[in-house]
């Protein structure tokens, strides 16, 4: 009989251990597992915040209902200054000086948000603001200029901060990322003139200074709420305060993100009760909960395997919103890897790859074919650069010309991470170089051990893109093209100063229309006369959209995130 | 007994001490900067640099090495670098889910497995024995992630009885449990008739048959019991490794539990997330065989008196 006790007693020790962890003290009852999840919410719910105890931070009491569901990745973080991948929450639930607007036309202009309006100085160097009356944060506070003058210091000061790059050319701005001084205020960077006013100055003119203010990185942060959230803020809900549309709820890790709508929000309520974001990392699943009415909005960017499956449907294809992916894919070619440094093999390169039939075999024909380094969308993009042709016949007698008649190995480089119509990419590409006698051979690599390489300026070259962050050509010109070292990092290697000095000279040209016809004229220095990088196309951003939605439209950016403010759906 | 106990406690200790340093060592020794993976495109060196030197990624590794073992002796995992929270929080908030998932399982399984077993022992060579040991290899055989779509594709998609995936209500653990326990029902089926055949050859079991008992009696009292020996070993066994995470389950049916902790850790080179987990589930399974040891010797007297 002892024995028997004895299992009893360790069985039941077992089954209580799988009711304790479902966080449930009325879990003691004999109605088995069935019951003690859905108590679980609920004794999460009641105890509500931010205990270790709940797997939810903020409040978990809520009815989603009525709200828009779609799926998204899990985010790291949320603090619109520590993210550079994960904006839905900075879009939705903070607003910034100045925002982006889509014309019907496609192009783009800049408009007030939290400023109501904006002087510059005669000499590019100083911009003075008009803060919006009335503007409060969803716990209330009023929004003034020492909330936006703390924003800006914290984008240089926050240890963790990635997007400084947005504050870098306020005047001062290099003595508080150095620690030695704590304001902006201090170095003559920005000046306070009341609660509603303010200016900013820059070290030197930055004609793209404005498009920078609208990314989701220059959100304006609450300073009190923010600075006592400590480095809370941006993962817990309850202390992640912003003046958007949306109000931030509830974040249950790996599983659920709720913000709900935000009433009183200075621009106006949204159109829907909230946003319910499930975070799903299968492709399928996510099909199957669309299909089923678990989501109402799916992005066939995150779900490529199912893409061709409602792209093909009778059901679906009505309800597919598309938009252009403001971004290009490329392949760099390293400067620094013989024979990649003779212009003409760079340009046999260049010649030799149909890039119309990789767009179609791999994105459906979904795209635009890019010939530079600005793309389709973006403010500066130029129709009238020549079109990189494709032509094998030529491509093989700049190679012959080059010295390398029989062509020459090539070391292609992959990450492990990559998805496979990355790798096909590389599989395509690899075939097509083939074709004139270039020899390659695809490495695949740990992607840790692909971005060390990558950034040390040794990979020798690989497939990738860059979207915008902004909508300014220097977000793409400067990145890959601004000096030797920003080329190096993408083991571009780049060798013409020259041009590499003109694009950084380009950033203090005040006149907007000299502006983009230097970078046109750049652009076509750089890929097409030193052809840099093989520029291979844009693409079509495409979401399947319940026809219960409305007011869904794709954002005019490279990101994978939307605004969600005119969006409604009907229950 | 007691005495027995606190020795595996202690064995268990260097084992412990060596599954940290291999970690450690293995980790530190693969290329690449964790904040560099995170960056990705985005990434610029002086923010690399800065980042880095906040989670003192730029100390020697043996300073950075010792600092990591002071905090583990004061209960400390440290912060994951790309998810910025404490470790010791992802796996307290991610382990209940793996917990519900992993009895749930575990009960399907013994409810599937052990009765199977039995039947397939008593009616040996039958058309049920055929059929359940043809059921069970198909639960051992059946790739996981396989076998979770069709039934995601069956239950919850064509006949909407349970939710496609989620953990939020408990008919969200249906399907997973079912797909997780269904395979290791197999083992235990197998592993239940196997061991009740060789008992029932048995001298007593023949002895038993003689005194005119019932068959339930015989198998139940006298052969079960001897069969359930190996049995309850591979379930402690089994659920301590259920409860490391069921990775590819945990995956499909978007349940935020350890072994998506562990894979997302993994992909990113988030090593204190990464060390942690490992550690966490290091120590399950040392429990988990505690507990089959300590479950072995209270059934069987044999080995409690040596």
């Amino acid at each position: 009989m002892k024995k028997h006790a004895v299992i009893v007693l360790v069985c039941s020790a077992l089954a209580g251990a799988a009711l304790a962890g479902c966080g449930s003290s009325a879990g003691g009852s004999g109605t088995a597992a069935s019951g003690s999840t859905s108590a679980s919410s609920e004794a999460a719910a009641s105890t509500a915040a931010t205990e270790a105890a709940g797997q939810t931070l903020g409040n978990a009491n809520i009815d989603t209902t009525t709200f828009l569901k779609f799926a998204d990745d899990n985010p790291d973080i949320v603090d619109p200054q520590c993210t550079s991948d994960y904006y839905i929450i900075p879009m939705n639930c903070f607003d910034r000086l100045l925002e982006v607007k889509v014309n019907s036309d496609g192009t783009s202009e800049i408009v007030p948000s939290l400023a109501k309006s904006y002087e510059v100085s005669d000499d590019g160097l100083t911009y003075t603001f008009h803060l919006n009356k009335g503007v409060k944060y969803s716990n209330g506070a009023d929004l003034t200029s020492s909330d936006v003058l703390y924003t800006f210091n914290r984008l240089l000061t926050y240890p963790k901060a990635v997007n400084n790059d947005i504050a870098e050319g306020i005047l001062g701005a290099d003595k508080l990322e150095n620690a030695e001084a704590d304001s902006l205020e201090d170095v003559g960077g920005f000046k306070t003139i009341d609660d509603l006013d303010f200016s900013i100055t820059l070290s030197q003119p930055n004609a793209s200074f404005l498009a920078q203010l609208t990314v989701p990185g220059a959100s304006i942060l609450d300073e009190d709420t923010t600075e006592a959230a400590g480095d809370q803020f941006g993962i817990d809900p309850s202390v992640t305060i912003g003046t958007g549309p949306f109000v931030f709820s509830s974040w249950t890790f790996n599983s659920e993100l709720i913000l709900t709508a935000n009433k009183d929000c200075w621009s106006g309520a949204p159109a829907c009760d909230g946003l319910d974001i499930k975070v799903v990392p299968d492709e399928e699943t996510q099909r199957m909960m669309f299909e089923n009415g678990e989501l109402d909005i799916l992005d066939l960017d995150n779900t490529p395997s199912q893409a061709d499956y409602f792209l093909g449907s009778d059901k679906y294809k009505d309800q597919i919103i598309e938009g252009p992916r403001v971004g290009i894919y490329y392949i760099a070619l390293n400067e620094d890897i013989e024979p990649m440094g003779n212009v003409e093999v760079r340009k046999a390169m260049q010649e030799s790859l149909d890039r119309q039939s990789i767009l179609d075999a791999l994105y459906g024909g979904r795209g635009q074919l890019e010939n530079g380094i600005l793309p389709h969308g973006l403010v500066g993009f130029n129709e009238n650069l020549p079109e990189i042709k494709y032509d094998v016949d030529d491509a093989k007698k700049l190679l012959a010309d080059a010295g390398y008649p029989d062509g020459f190995d090539l070391e292609l480089d992959i990450s492990s991470d990559d998805t496979q119509t990355s790798q096909d990419l590389m599989e395509i590409v690899s075939s097509m170089w083939g074709e004139i006698g270039i020899n390659c051979t695809i490495k695949t690599m740990d992607d840790a051990t692909l971005q060390d390489t990558k950034h040390s300026g040794e990979l020798s070259c690989y497939s990738s893109s860059w979207s915008a962050d902004f909508n300014d050509p220097d977000n793409f010109m400067y990145t890959f093209f601004g000096n030797e070292k920003n080329a190096k990092f993408r083991s571009l290697n780049y060798k013409n100063t020259d041009a590499m000095d003109r694009v950084t000279a380009a950033r203090a040209i005040t006149d907007p229309d000299k502006r983009i016809a230097e970078y046109q004229d750049l652009e076509k220095t750089i890929i097409q006369d030193d052809a840099a990088w093989v520029p291979l196309f844009s693409k079509e951003h495409l979401f399947v959209v319940n026809p219960q939605v409305s007011g869904f439209t794709v954002s005019w950016n490279g990101w994978s995130n939307n605004y969600y403010h005119n969006v409604s759906v009907k229950r | 007994m007691t005495k027995k106990i606190v020795n595996r406690v202690l064995v268990s200790i260097p084992v412990l001490i060596g599954v940290i340093l291999i970690i450690y060592v293995m980790l530190n020794v693969i290329p690449g900067n964790p904040i560099e993976v995170m960056m990705a495109e985005h990434a610029r060196q002086d923010v690399i640099d800065r980042i880095s030197a906040y989670y003192g990624l730029d100390k020697p590794v043996w300073e950075q090495f010792l600092i990591y073992l002071n905090n583990l002796l004061h209960g400390d995992l440290g912060v994951s670098y790309k998810l910025n929270r404490s470790v010791n929080s992802l796996i307290a908030d991610a382990f209940p889910y793996t917990l519900k998932l992993a009895i749930a399982a575990a009960l399907v399984s013994w409810i599937i497995g052990i009765p199977a077993g039995i039947l397939s022992a008593i009616r040996e060579n039958t058309i049920v024995d055929r059929l359940f040991m043809g059921f069970s290899l198909l639960g051992v055989s059946m790739p996981v992630f396989w076998a979770a779509l069709i039934f995601q594709y069956i239950f919850a998609y064509r006949l909407g009885w349970v939710p496609v995936s989620g953990a939020e209500t408990w008919q969200s653990y249906i399907l997973p449990a079912i797909v997780l326990g269904w395979s290791s029902a197999g083992t235990i089926a197998r592993l239940t008739r196997s061991n009740l055949l060789e008992v029932l050859e048995e001298d007593y079991i023949r002895t038993a048959w003689a005194k005119g008992l019932s068959q339930a009696g015989v198998i139940l009292h006298h052969a079960f019991k001897n069969a359930l020996l190996p049995v309850i070993t591979m379930m402690a066994i089994q659920v301590a490794s259920l409860l490391s995470g069921a990775v590819i389950t945990e995956t499909v049916f978007a349940i935020p539990g350890i072994g998506r902790l562990a894979v997302d850790a993994i992909t990113n080179r988030d090593m204190p997330l990464l060390q942690g987990t490992v550690i966490f589930t290091t120590i399950l399974i040392i429990a988990g065989n505690l507990i089959a040891d300590i479950l072995y010797s209270v059934i069987d007297p044999r080995i409690r008196e040596k």
